[in-house]
């Protein structure tokens, strides 16, 4: 059973030069354990459907449509402080920057202890112990004494080890990671991932990550839901969408990549850049930058269709599947 | 063949001041004592981890920043005797492409007069200025209409295409190119890097190429240099670092680069470094890579490797090497 099931969500920013649909109809599930991506370029709407589940899209945006459903309720009827009392209890965040991300005047122990003693209650004794136990989890050496310390004390692989503890403090059943390794640098990015993985193993927590590197895609998650210009273009295991990707943005996405075990002669761009969400296209998002793109694709937006080992919104699949092989192998 | 820049010893040291009175309380060793040679139309990646000096590497080389000690040769010429006069040729010969191309060029200029800015301080296309602004534009796959907008009606892509074009504008032989690809997007990414390639086949030019993204590095460089705190641990041709990697950094930053492929993922042994860097400002003794070393010796702590030809130019500086 899915733990998250997002419908048809819609989140718009109203500025002053117009609406901006930042995410545009987006639907994915997360099962219980599972770790699924979602994919994308900056300004495909991948941070902010994090933000639509959290409930912390700023102002001037707004969720317009659609349901989160986390466990049977849908947190977007949930009043304020209902949907505090969920946040960072079953639902945690990771967020991308852990610079700026941290109260820089709390220490260690009051800042992850504050979650556990809002939603769990426990007093001041039972909440260090707790967060002792944390600190020893994400692997910060010398626990007692840091936890008297404050932010700008640790390293940026240190303090986003903190924000994971802190995302942790309840055991979440639900954790989404923005960018969780963006900051860092590769050898702590692999720590981090590694730290990842033991949770969803030992926790059972489900994760949602985001993010743009194939790479930590391809190291930690199940699934992958592809976005692009706020919506989703590919779904499928990670097996299916790396080995057999159905969506031209998707083969562009992967095609793109230089790869440290392989030497490509040159690489394949992708022609051309995202499109402009103020002015969203009527046909498909991706039509204008396809190198496959039919008549129909720049009049119709085409529906989310099942595939062999996922979903994919592209006209090519009216084609047949020897079409899109065919066509997947042209492009190259 | 002669080097078109040779780079011996070079060092660059900032002081780290405290109180009103900026007493200095040490140095910071930002780079500290590297050399290398770059061959005629050849690409020499720069790679390592933050705060490892590769930035200030490239900026001390073009005297951005003055240096502490060691030489530059360009040409056989030494770039750090000269005087602030006799040092525009030389500019004309090495250019830079920065890493953000929102913040490297100015919001109140043309695009156009941005680039013959860069024609006028060195006297070159004279009477023919927009003509040639216009053929640099097209040179880096833009259109020569666009030479009277400004910064901010270019896509992120596009402006670092036009940095490409600033630097192109005065014909040099050398670029210096500090982390050019990493504010853009992967799709956008592989459209600069190619126009890279592109540019450098047309022209002949000479590469040093700085980046943390060592996938990037491997696809676009002849050859591989590794920094760990100021310092270089390894030199070799690009295959044979990224299939034979001799200096446990090195293995390590290999082996923590994940490979966009779950097959691949899957059989995979990953080096997980433990232990804390070294401080820049408070140098231990040995090998600056000590404290994280899975293979750590007793020597290791006490004396500082040099660095060694293990074979075919690849040059390493460990003590486990010989």
């Amino acid at each position: 059973m899915a733990l998250l099931e997002i419908r048809n969500l819609r989140t718009s920013f109203f500025t002053h030069l117009g609406e901006v649909k930042a995410v545009d109809g987006v639907s994915f599930q997360v099962g219980e354990g599972e770790a699924v991506a979602l994919v994308g370029e900056s300004g495909c709407g991948k941070s902010v459907t994090a933000l639509s589940i959290m409930g912390l899209v700023p102002p001037p945006g707004k969720i317009i449509g659609g349901e989160i459903v986390l466990a049977g309720e849908d947190l977007t009827k949930l009043s304020g402080p209902k949907m505090r009392r969920l946040r960072g209890n079953v639902l945690s965040m990771i967020s991308q920057d852990p610079m700026t991300s941290l109260n820089p005047v709390l220490n260690i122990e009051t800042q992850l202890g504050e979650g556990l003693r809002l939603h769990k209650g426990m007093d001041a004794k039972a909440a260090r112990q707790r967060v002792l136990e944390l600190l020893n989890l994400v692997g910060i050496p010398e626990a007692e004494r840091r936890l008297r310390q404050y932010p700008h004390e640790f390293s940026g692989g240190m303090r986003q080890r903190l924000m994971i503890a802190m995302a942790l403090a309840c055991s979440p059943k639900m954790l989404i990671a923005d960018e969780p390794t963006t900051a860092l640098d590769v050898t702590i990015q692999a720590q981090i991932i590694e730290l990842l993985k033991d949770l969803k193993s030992s926790f059972s927590s489900s994760i949602l990550l985001i993010t743009h590197d194939m790479g930590i895609v391809a190291g930690l998650c199940q699934r992958v839901i592809v976005m692009y210009a706020g919506r989703v273009v590919e779904t499928g295991s990670v097996e299916a969408v790396f080995g057999d990707p159905q969506h031209p943005y998707t083969w562009g996405l992967l095609r793109s990549l230089p790869r440290l075990d392989q030497r490509k002669e040159r690489l394949v761009p992708i022609p051309g850049q995202p499109p402009d969400l103020l002015m969203a296209p009527q046909g498909c998002p991706f039509a204008p930058r396809c190198r496959c793109a039919m008549r129909i694709c720049v009049q119709q937006m085409p529906a989310m269709t099942a595939t062999a080992k996922g979903a994919v919104a592209c006209w090519l699949q009216e084609l047949g599947p020897q079409a899109v092989k065919r066509a997947r192998e042209e492009v190259a | 063949m002669e080097p078109v820049l040779e780079v011996k010893d070079l060092k660059k040291y900032f002081p780290v001041t405290r109180g009103v009175w900026q007493s200095t309380r040490g140095m910071l060793k930002a780079v500290d004592g590297i050399s290398f040679d770059l061959y005629r139309g050849e690409t020499l990646g720069l790679v390592g981890e933050s705060g490892c000096g590769k930035t200030t590497a490239g900026r001390t080389i073009v005297r951005l920043y003055e240096p502490t000690g060691g030489t530059v040769r360009l040409h056989g010429e030494d770039i750090f005797s000269l005087s602030e006069k006799e040092i525009l040729p030389v500019r004309r010969q090495i250019q830079m492409i920065f890493q953000d191309p929102y913040s490297s060029l100015n919001p109140r200029m043309t695009v156009g007069d941005t680039i013959s800015e860069a024609l006028e301080i060195h006297g070159l296309a004279e009477g023919r200025r927009t003509e040639r602004v216009g053929e640099l534009l097209e040179m880096v796959g833009l259109s020569h209409d666009m030479a009277g907008r400004y910064p901010h009606e270019f896509s992120g892509g596009q402006r670092q295409r036009i940095g490409v074009a600033r630097a192109l504008a005065v014909e040099p032989q050398v670029i210096i190119c500090d982390e050019p690809v990493s504010a853009l997007d992967v799709s956008i990414q592989a459209q600069v890097i190619n126009l890279l390639e592109e540019l450098q086949e047309k022209l002949g030019l000479t590469y040093l190429f700085i980046s943390h993204d060592l996938a990037v590095v491997r696809h676009i460089s002849h050859r591989v240099a590794v920094m760990y705190l100021g310092k270089l641990v390894e030199v070799a041709p690009s295959d044979q670092i990224y299939d034979n990697p001799v200096h446990p950094y090195t293995e390590a930053l290999m082996s923590a680069i994940p490979i966009p492929d779950p097959r691949v993922e899957s059989q995979r042994q990953r080096t997980i470094l433990t232990g804390d860097v070294a401080s820049p400002i408070d140098l231990p003794p040995g090998c600056r890579f000590a404290s994280r070393c899975p293979k750590v010796e007793e020597r290791c702590r006490q004396e500082e490797p040099a660095m060694v030809d293990v074979g075919g130019g690849h040059l390493v500086a460990c003590h486990l090497a010989n």
